[in-house]
């Protein structure tokens, strides 16, 4: 079941990282880009993704993953993931 | 045997009640079909008992037990096949069947179903709109659910195809029961065990094909 997760979590995060990226480099500053990444890189990867493949939602449904249990999964990894590098960044710096 | 019972299934759009009052007991080895005219609502009626629709009011138990807030999903007895395509069209077949099933044993009992073998290395946004449908009836057929929702399953498939599904659908009956739509109707009769029309918002029982042009749904 993990793979099945970890496949939503590459898809959503493939739209999340251009968008914070994007983001991080015109607007903010690139040591922003893992806040924004765990923010609303997130909300916008999660509505990218709902917006482009949301009949894909069933062949996680029909593994008993509901939208809200994807979600939370994703935003809990993105968390982590942004909190890990941040706390390198300081470390190096 | 395990039986589903959707109980006081009411649904409106804009004002105007589409599904009124619904309900429908189904048990293991039943196979329940259900037609209707284009926007009858046979479709809405399988995404409000699986819950991707949210009803104006809904009961469904399963073997007595009450599923709450209608997350039959979370509950994960019920499988649902959309009317469209779900698989994730940059996966190869048997890496979809692989994450699909961690038991070994299902594996190659998916493997080795009837086509799956040539299939089993191309990716499924290659597949032909018929070889999805049937990858995807393997699949959710394969998995543990008590009861099964399939929106079209012989829509777009060519004739091959629909028997081999036919027959597979049968031999699901011993384990679980389903409820079906489809307008390919005489396939979908043949598989029956009881059949249903959805016409005006209510369910009305069918006996034979008479009864479905009595109804409208097919012209004499």
């Amino acid at each position: 079941m993990l793979k099945v997760i970890f496949k939503y979590f590459l898809d959503v995060n493939l739209f999340n990282f251009i968008y914070s990226f994007v983001l991080g480099i015109l607007f903010f500053n690139y040591i922003y880009i893992p806040f924004i990444f765990s923010t609303i890189g997130t909300f916008f990867g999660i509505l990218s993704f709902k917006y482009f493949y949301s009949n894909e939602y069933y062949f996680y449904h029909n593994l008993g993953f509901t939208e809200l249990r994807l979600n939370m999964t994703v935003l809990f990894f993105n968390v982590f993931i942004s909190i890990f590098v941040f706390a390198i960044y300081y470390l190096v710096k | 045997m395990s039986f589903l019972e959707i109980k006081n299934l009411n649904k409106s759009f804009r004002g105007k009640q589409i599904l009124k009052d619904l309900s429908l007991e189904i048990s293991t080895g039943d196979i329940n079909v259900i037609f209707g005219r284009n926007g009858s609502g046979k479709s809405t009626f399988l995404k409000l008992i699986y819950g991707t629709i949210i009803p104006d009011s809904i009961e469904v138990r399963i073997d007595g037990e009450l599923i709450k807030d209608n997350n039959v999903i979370l509950d994960n007895r019920i499988g649902y096949l959309p009317q469209n395509n779900f698989l994730p069209k940059n996966l190869k077949v048997s890496e979809i069947i692989l994450m699909y099933f961690s038991d070994a044993n299902k594996q190659d009992r998916v493997f080795y179903a009837p086509r799956i073998n040539c299939i089993q290395n191309r990716k499924i946004g290659h597949l032909s709109m018929g070889e999805r449908r049937y990858l995807e009836i393997i699949l959710l057929g394969n998995l543990n659910h008590k009861f099964l929702l399939l929106d079209e399953p012989f829509s777009m498939v060519e004739p091959l195809f629909v028997e081999i599904i036919k027959d597979f659908l049968n031999t699901l009956k011993d384990t679980k029961g389903i409820i079906l739509t489809d307008h390919y109707y005489q396939d979908a009769m043949e598989i029956a065990d009881k059949i249903f029309l959805i016409k005006d918002g209510a369910k009305i029982k069918i006996n034979e094909k008479n009864d479905l042009i009595n109804h409208g749904y097919l012209i004499a």
